[in-house]
């Protein structure tokens, strides 16, 4: 168990999308950009989707679909943006086939449900839980906002970028979605 | 009154305690062999390469296997068939170990193991070799069997030996007699020194490959619907303290529920 900050890691993406790669390096680079930001793209999707499996298999996703384009990415330095895209548009569309039944199936058997336990676990802070919870009951875009603003602060342009919407779009997503919070928490008091 | 600032706080704490809970129980190394294997699949889409086929399917493997490689690839009138190279030791020894399994042939499956052997299995705290052998028993109640499977070197692994990637395609709980499956993509990673299995580890790929929306939620519900009285005897399988009686009775359990599922579709009785 490593406990480094997201944080930490944000700046080793810059430097190793900076070095670039030459032909024939592809794997090698796409396993370094691996090596670097998987836990960070981790966190980031496993605020996105309902589980750390899905979470992983987000993640898996987005840097199989940028080895594939890597080669042909004209700035490897927006490889930070384009997994951070990817990684938003696959939990969006995990989400819409997301499952209706609450047993998890690995190698088509259910799996022990210490596992879900576990990983609630470590969210201790009762505030903190509260207003997990709520985050999930707020609408799909809302949440892309919120956790793009204040988990990876990215400024309102940026997430216009990921998100493909403008930024006045942005604006009133995040204030929506922050109203919609501040109620479910006075509610539950 | 909760301010903004209070909820943005709040917020930001939120999400970095969730985040970093999900971080800090990711297998970084696991996951990058997973990524690795992908893209060494993807690369092996790109030239030639045999299927290693189990018994009785190789035939249609190699013609999947053919029409797969060369779909896009360079045209001429007669195109050459493809290259097929003999499979390495290692990975011969990595598919006999995984037909080992999806046979419950115990005895030859613990022939293949290495004495200090490395397992983990997809059960929270139920590996070892152990782990290894209930898995075999309940994926052949569970009616879990293989259709082909593939496998690659990787190369050398991390406390030396051959580290093998081998992506399996395979029927489950029926699903063939039921017009369902075959589901691919699940990667069972094995490393291989002196032909003995002394690493193995899996990654489901049920999440995604269709199995859990096409087989498994539908046999979850009529399960739910018509057992819900045996859920703890059909789970406890996942515990390693269960005694064989217990064993033996929840394996024999999935079994017949199974077939009983089976049979509830053809009736028109469950989804």
């Amino acid at each position: 168990v490593e406990n480094v900050s997201h944080l930490d890691e944000v700046d080793a993406l810059r430097d190793l999308g900076a070095r670039g790669v030459s032909d024939g390096h592809v794997q090698v680079s796409v396993s370094d950009l691996f090596r670097a930001h998987h836990r960070r793209l981790v966190g980031l999707a496993s605020l996105l989707v309902d589980d750390r499996g899905s979470a992983e298999e987000v993640v898996q996703d987005a840097f199989l679909s940028l080895h594939r384009k890597y080669g042909s990415l004209r700035d490897p330095s927006l490889a930070l943006t384009y997994l951070n895209r990817s990684v938003v548009n696959g939990a969006r569309d995990r989400l819409r086939r997301k499952q209706r039944f609450v047993g998890v199936a690995l190698r088509g058997r259910p799996v022990s449900e210490e596992l879900g336990s576990a990983e609630q676990a470590a969210v201790s802070h009762e505030q903190s839980e509260q207003l997990w919870l709520a985050i999930g009951g707020l609408s799909r875009r809302q949440r892309e906002v919120l956790v793009l603003r204040y988990y990876l602060d990215q400024t309102e342009a940026e997430i216009a970028e990921v998100l493909g919407v403008s930024k006045g779009s942005v604006k009133v997503h995040a204030s929506r979605g922050l109203t919609a919070l501040a109620h479910r928490l006075e509610a539950d008091r | 009154m909760t301010t903004t600032a209070d909820i943005e706080r709040l917020l930001r704490e939120a999400l970095t305690d969730h985040a970093e809970a999900a971080m800090n129980q990711t297998d970084t190394q696991h996951e990058l062999d997973v990524f690795e294997a992908a893209a060494e699949r993807d690369r092996h889409r790109e030239r030639p390469r045999s299927v290693l086929a189990l018994a009785g399917l190789a035939a249609a493997a190699a013609v999947i296997a053919g029409a797969v490689l060369w779909d896009g690839g360079p045209t001429t009138q007669e195109p050459a068939p493809p290259v097929s190279p003999e499979p390495t030791r290692a990975e011969s020894v990595a598919s006999d170990f995984l037909a080992a399994y999806d046979a419950d042939d115990r005895s030859t499956l613990r022939s293949f193991l290495a004495e200090d052997a490395d397992i983990v299995t997809t059960w929270a705290g139920y590996g070892g070799v152990e782990g290894l052998m209930r898995s075999s028993r309940w994926d052949a109640a569970f009616g879990r069997r293989m259709v082909s499977v593939d496998c690659v070197e990787l190369g050398p692994g991390a406390d030396g030996g051959t580290k093998i990637s081998c992506t399996e395609t395979s029927h489950a709980a029926g699903s063939e007699e039921l017009g369902r499956g075959p589901w691919t993509g699940d990667v069972t990673f094995v490393t291989v020194e002196a032909d003995l299995v002394t690493e193995y580890s899996i990654n489901s790929a049920s999440n995604r490959n269709g199995y859990q929306e096409e087989m498994y939620a539908p046999l979850d519900a009529w399960l739910t619907a018509n057992h819900a009285d045996q859920r703890d005897l059909l789970l406890a399988l996942l515990d390693p303290a269960a005694d064989p009686d217990t064993v033996r009775s929840a394996l024999e359990l999935w079994e017949r529920y199974i077939e009983e599922y089976g049979a509830a579709v053809q009736a028109g009785e469950a989804a």
